[in-house]
């Protein structure tokens, strides 16, 4: 890690800890999302956290909807 | 040309009445640094915000995934969504090109991000070009934004008459 040259290196505790960027990547999209869309821009960062909330929550939606499928529902299904 | 709202009861609104000014330079200044078209149009504060975003996507990528996630050679079609952030992709790939690509083996093998950093990387880029074409488009047309229907639904323009109108709860402060 001392020897990491930013830029020039990858970040490779993200090997592990891939899923924690989904908040950044959600925070990013959220603030250029609402800078474009907001009339007035009055109340942004609240606009722009609500946004961050709900990104993550359905990405975790997704993934409890996805974890079901696959490792409940789909086992139940007849192999034939 | 009318716009007609089909799941909702919004009056139609004639597009025709709205001033829906072109500026292409505005165009071309958010592509060459995001957030600079809505500088030159004159909303400073929108432009700052919108930059800030979009830095934030594409420094967090590189800082992911280096500058070897920007690769136009061998990432040709993420490449493409990359470009549109403008100058900052094609530096990181002029600099993964002719600096990362030409280190010696030992060190290129560091530089070199796999799996998860790299898709992550090349993932934040990718968006960040996306979102800045969402932005482009929005600096050339920023008119029909500020005459257009709000995220409530809500008709702000003093023209259009009827439930959030101009002076009605919902309607335009200003």
């Amino acid at each position: 890690m001392l020897a990491w040259i930013p830029f020039i290196e990858p970040l490779n505790i993200f090997h592990q800890w891939w899923y924690l960027l989904l908040l950044p990547l959600s925070v990013g999209i959220s603030v250029v999302y609402k800078g474009v869309r907001m009339r007035d821009l009055q109340g942004f960062w609240r606009e722009t956290t609500i946004m961050t909330v709900q990104i993550v929550l359905a990405m975790i939606a997704l993934a409890i909807g996805v974890t079901l499928l696959v490792q409940v529902i789909i086992p139940w299904l007849p192999a034939e | 040309m009318r716009l007609h709202y089909a799941f909702s009861d919004m009056p139609d609104i004639d597009l025709d009445e709205y001033d829906s000014t072109f500026n292409a330079a505005a165009g071309v200044a958010a592509w060459i640094f995001p957030g600079l078209g809505h500088i030159v149009r004159g909303e400073r504060r929108r432009g700052r915000l919108i930059m800030m975003g979009m830095l934030f996507l594409v420094l967090t990528g590189l800082l992911v995934g280096g500058v070897d996630c920007v690769d136009r050679k061998r990432d040709r079609l993420w490449f493409l969504a990359q470009s549109v952030c403008g100058p900052i992709a094609f530096a990181a790939d002029a600099v993964n090109q002719y600096y990362v690509q030409q280190l010696p083996e030992p060190q290129r093998f560091n530089s070199i991000a796999l799996n998860k950093p790299n898709e992550m990387g090349t993932l934040f880029v990718a968006l960040a070009g996306l979102m800045n074409l969402v932005v482009i488009l929005d600096a050339m047309f920023t008119a029909r934004r500020s005459e257009f229907i709000d995220r409530r639904g809500t008709a702000p323009s003093a023209e259009i008459k009827g439930p959030g109108g101009a002076g009605e709860p919902g309607g335009p402060t200003a």
